[in-house]
């Protein structure tokens, strides 16, 4: 009875997962199509984006956010993975009510797991619940309760995106949270990540387009499309890049494409900040692919105290990664962020992590901007981090490939 | 009905899911009757159609199968049944928001349907329902105490869902 119900088990919760196959498969894999033909045909469609203004503080995203739902006109789309008051953060969420009561539309899409955040933020929580009470449109999504144990694998389903959009103009993207942990803290409580602010119409209307009818399916308070206007006018003193923006729903694998058409593009260079590589094998097929190639390829990996992520070092490794980690002395908060620059000119940003998780069961949404400039100043932000962080070398990865890590492993590429 | 054997059957419906279209779901719930003669607790377990939205009047199809333990703690599969729920209103005002995270509507329904009842002899049945305390998201259903009734050649037997959980698959 007992391994029935193990072997139920297991099979309940595979049912939920989703192959990463597309990562190494046509178009992401066709050698005789350029990125950009493989992105058209992943069905990703090219936007114009100003180049994004970069915030690596969560203090400072925290006071110029809380500015641009201040300052907003129209209407206010705030969407994240973790989002809790606190005392830290309250400015933000006063205003965000207070934006409400004056009549301009907000709209705050936040998980189901925000209520149970297990991080710092925990000890400073307070449950958004109380927007109901409020103007503010608010939608949890996918909500963690007994009764919805019967959703099965779909509450495997998590909401992952970042995305900020005031009036229809601006436009942020990113690897932040609406909490203390991420916004709210300071020193070593804090942690780095980095939020991308910018202008593209195209974006916004793909964004919008997408998130309305979502919306409606998800929650009686229905919303019309037609409330939200977007300003198409580009900004003159701002030059466009060509952009594109990755909206993935599960199951779309817009993202995989994305990433897979991205690495197997990459003629020289590959800068990865994955947060937590828990990579299954197809997207370590797709790296080594790259590297036999001759793509150099470097990753810096966050120190997370769980370990769990350090059953994958070794064949990260032996597949050729120049791989490091962040110093387990440095006082420095958790890096958060997720980042990949392909030969010093695409850069990738969002919210997905590059692993199993981000990629197969998560809504995300990530932008590639075809910038050179843009892509060394970027660059050069990843390689201080690399030249901060320290060398792993394969007997100290060889030691991690343990039953415990393993089982670490496997929780982590289901639970990111 | 063990636990386990409830877990189980739990675990091979919600694993079914990605079948579904949103329209369509799946329910489990928790109820007893009482025949003329015998009584039994246990599960049940059924699927649901719901083609439309409406505000009144909105229709829904399921089919069910109950299954549970007797007064004389034997297994057995008192009856499957098919019918229609009707949706009487959906309204926003009602003191029950504190059911859920997210917005909540309260939309009582009634319900009717052809039954076959297996506990004595093999026979059909007509099948009454109500479900005053029914609560719905788009995605999700909550029913607490619905009693419901079923005649047969045998008589009147009733009985109550004491709740009833349903999930629209997206």
């Amino acid at each position: 009875m007992k391994r029935l119900s193990i072997v139920l088990l297991l099979s309940f919760i595979l049912l939920g997962c989703t192959s990463t196959a597309s990562m190494v498969q046509s178009p992401s894999s066709d050698t005789s199509l350029g990125l950009e033909e493989k992105l058209q045909k992943a069905g990703i469609d090219k936007v114009l984006m100003t180049e994004p203004k970069i915030y690596y503080s969560g203090t400072e995203w925290l006071a110029h956010l809380t500015s641009l739902v201040s300052n907003a006109k129209k209407y206010v789309v705030l969407t994240s993975f973790l989002a809790s008051d606190s005392q830290e953060v309250e400015l933000l969420y006063q205003a965000i009510v207070k934006k409400a009561k004056e009549g301009v539309p907000v709209y705050f899409l936040v998980d189901g797991v925000g209520m149970f955040d297990m991080t710092e933020s925990r000890y400073h929580l307070i449950p958004l619940l109380y927007l109901n009470d409020t103007p503010v449109h608010f939608l949890e999504f996918n909500p963690m309760s007994t009764a919805r144990l019967i959703s099965g694998s779909a509450l495997l389903y998590r909401y992952h995106q970042k995305v900020i959009i005031i009036d229809g103009q601006t436009m942020a993207l990113g690897g932040m949270n609406l909490n203390y942990i991420s916004i709210g803290a300071t020193g070593a409580s804090l942690q780095r990540d980095s939020m991308y602010e910018f202008s593209s119409p195209g974006a916004i209307q793909e964004f919008l387009d997408w998130f309305v009818p979502w919306w409606n399916d998800h929650s009686w308070d229905h919303i019309d499309r037609d409330s939200f206007s977007i300003e198409n006018q580009p900004d003159k003193e701002k030059p466009s890049r060509d952009a594109w923006f990755i909206n993935q729903v599960p199951g779309n694998k817009q993202l995989l494409q994305a990433y897979g058409s991205l690495i197997s593009s990459a003629k020289e260079s590959i800068e990865i900040l994955p947060f937590l590589p828990a990579l299954d094998g197809n997207m370590l097929k797709a790296l080594k692919e790259a590297i036999d190639r001759g793509v150099k390829v470097s990753m810096v990996i966050s120190y997370d105290p769980r370990t769990s992520d350090r059953y994958l070092y070794l064949p990260l490794l032996e597949i050729g990664v120049q791989m490091r980690l962040e110093s387990e002395k440095a006082d420095l908060g958790l890096l958060h962020e997720k980042l990949m620059v392909v030969d010093g000119r695409y850069v990738l940003f969002g919210s997905s992590n590059f692993n199993y998780r981000s990629m197969a069961l998560s809504y995300e949404s990530s932008a590639i901007i075809d910038d050179p400039s843009f892509a060394v100043t970027v660059q050069k932000h990843f390689q201080q981090y690399f030249d901060d962080a320290v060398e792993v070398s394969l007997d100290e990865a060889k030691k991690w490939r343990t039953v415990d890590k393993y089982l670490m492993h496997l929780l982590m590429t289901v639970g990111g | 009905m063990s636990m386990k054997k409830l877990v189980l059957v739990l675990l091979l419906l919600s694993s079914l899911n990605f079948l579904f279209a949103r329209s369509f779901g799946y329910f489990v719930a928790q109820d007893g009757e009482k025949t003329s003669s015998n009584a039994y607790g246990g599960a049940s377990f059924g699927l649901v159609l719901q083609p439309f939205q409406r505000s009144f009047l909105n229709p829904s199809l399921f089919v069910s199968l109950s299954m549970g333990t007797d007064m004389q703690s034997r297994f057995l599969l008192p009856a499957a049944t098919m019918g229609v729920t009707i949706d009487l209103f959906r309204t926003m005002n009602h003191p029950f928001m504190f059911i859920a995270h997210n917005k909540i509507a309260y939309d009582p329904s009634v319900s009717v349907g052809m039954q076959l009842r297996f506990d004595d002899s093999t026979r059909p049945a007509l099948y009454f329902g109500a479900s005053p305390f029914k609560f719905s998201q788009p995605d999700f259903w909550y029913e607490f105490c619905s009693p419901f009734g079923t005649y047969s050649n045998k008589g009147w037997s009733w009985g109550v869902a004491i709740f009833r959980f349903t999930f629209l698959c997206l």
